[in-house]
């Protein structure tokens, strides 16, 4: 008992560090690219498209 | 008269209630025990404004709220975890439609809850996370092959070679990573290894190769933390951080709640 | 309840003035990726042994080329290697450098 009050954490945790034990599967990047002007969204690329398609045609 | 549910922080055995007096839950609403059997549910009550099912599906997705939420449920589970030895911290947002739901669910999964704070009884959980160090300098470069071959054939020589010195260098240290983990164990009474993180969020400009979480009994917390100081004189290729004492987060997992 | 995943969509903030900047990170990191997994097919194909020696040759002064073209691309608007890294989660970060 006392030993976890004397070493009890000072700072906050990272947010990510906190998520990953927050959520079910922790934090993932997707790995979309969203290009925006002015907060408009104006291209949404999804990567993971590109890359398949790339492999499909070879 | 708006829909309220019952959002449920951590379930633990002995929290004595005057221990969480003024602990402010979601919404700044106060936080409440309920009891069952053995098992105290530490809970708060919540608008299903924000926190049902359709509400919550659009708020997730919300980092500003994503982040308020969890850190005050971390702050609440936090609180409890000082408040006695044995807690099972639950997951972000675990609701039911009311205390008596939350009651009957509790009696429904009696026996893992037992399990879980068996488990965690006395213990702490310790984050390790391992990266690989930046190399000191270029590795060897690949040279290019004897007279005869085109300066085509050279390139591709030489690009195979890269691909292959740094693929065996990954594995390497994902190896030693791993032989690392398991000189850690000794001094643990439970381990986990959860995903490494992606270097976008961990902000690093080394790929991690090892994220575990260790749960140590907080008598043997400073031979522990001797081990990990011992791993690192010893992998000198990698770097170490070890963060604690958490709530036992990772060792509170249930199939389902 | 469902565990949530979070998907972290990286979003390339432009103004007026860094358009051009930006774009062309993003169309060079593209670009990037796809000369990474041309070069690996490449080296896979010529594995495979059915690319006689002219091809395998003309095949790696194609390459060779794309590389220096690439470089001076980056070098002309000032990115580093590390500016075009992707991270793709499983397929993991393909950048050699």
């Amino acid at each position: 008992m006392t030993l976890t009050q004397s070493t009890e954490l000072s700072t906050e945790p990272s947010l990510v560090d906190l998520l990953d034990r927050l959520l079910g599967k922790g934090v993932v990047i997707s790995g979309d690219v969203v290009i925006s002007l002015a907060d408009v969204d104006l291209v949404r690329i999804q990567l993971s498209a590109v890359i398949q398609s790339i492999r499909s045609s070879s | 008269m708006t829909d309220t549910g019952t959002y449920v922080y951590a379930v633990g055995r002995n929290i004595p209630a005057d221990r969480l007096a003024g602990v402010e839950g979601m919404s700044d609403t106060p936080v409440r025990t309920i009891a069952h059997r053995d098992l105290i549910a530490v809970v708060s009550t919540v608008d299903l404004a924000e926190f049902g099912e359709a509400a919550l599906r659009e708020n997730l997705e919300d980092i500003h709220w994503l982040e308020t939420t969890a850190r005050r449920h971390h702050a609440v589970v936090r609180r409890v975890n000082e408040s006695t030895t044995a807690i099972a911290p639950f997951r972000l947002v675990t609701i039911y439609r009311s205390d008596d739901a939350a009651r009957d669910r509790m009696e429904e999964l009696y026996d893992e809850l037992a399990v879980v704070l068996d488990r965690v009884d006395g213990r702490g959980e310790w984050s390790v996370k391992v990266y690989q160090r930046a190399p000191d300098g270029p590795g060897p470069k690949a040279t290019t092959s004897a007279g005869g071959a085109g300066a085509g054939v050279a390139y591709l020589e030489r690009r195979r070679a890269e691909l292959r010195e740094r693929e065996a260098a990954v594995a390497h240290q994902e190896l030693l990573s791993d032989e690392l983990f398991w000189d850690l164990v000794p001094g643990a009474a439970a381990t986990r290894r959860l995903v490494t993180q992606d270097q976008r969020l961990s902000g690093r400009s080394e790929p991690m190769t090892l994220n575990a979480a260790f749960l140590v009994d907080q008598g043997r917390t400073t031979e522990f933390l001797r081990l990990v100081d011992d791993a690192r004189s010893k992998y000198t290729s990698l770097a170490i951080e070890v963060d604690g004492p958490w709530p036992p987060y990772s060792f509170a997992v249930l199939d389902q709640t | 309840m469902t565990d949530p995943i979070l998907p972290f969509a990286e979003r390339i903030e432009t103004n007026a003035d860094s358009i051009e900047r930006d774009l062309v990170k993003l169309v060079l990191t593209i670009v990037e990726l796809v000369r990474q997994l041309m070069e690996r097919q490449a080296l896979r194909r010529i594995d495979e042994g059915d690319l006689g020696d002219e091809q395998v040759e003309n095949l790696g002064l194609g390459l060779m080329r794309l590389e220096q073209a690439m470089t001076s691309l980056r070098e002309q608007f000032d990115l580093t290697p590390a500016d075009l890294n992707i991270d793709l989660g499983p397929l993991g970060s393909l950048l050699s450098n």
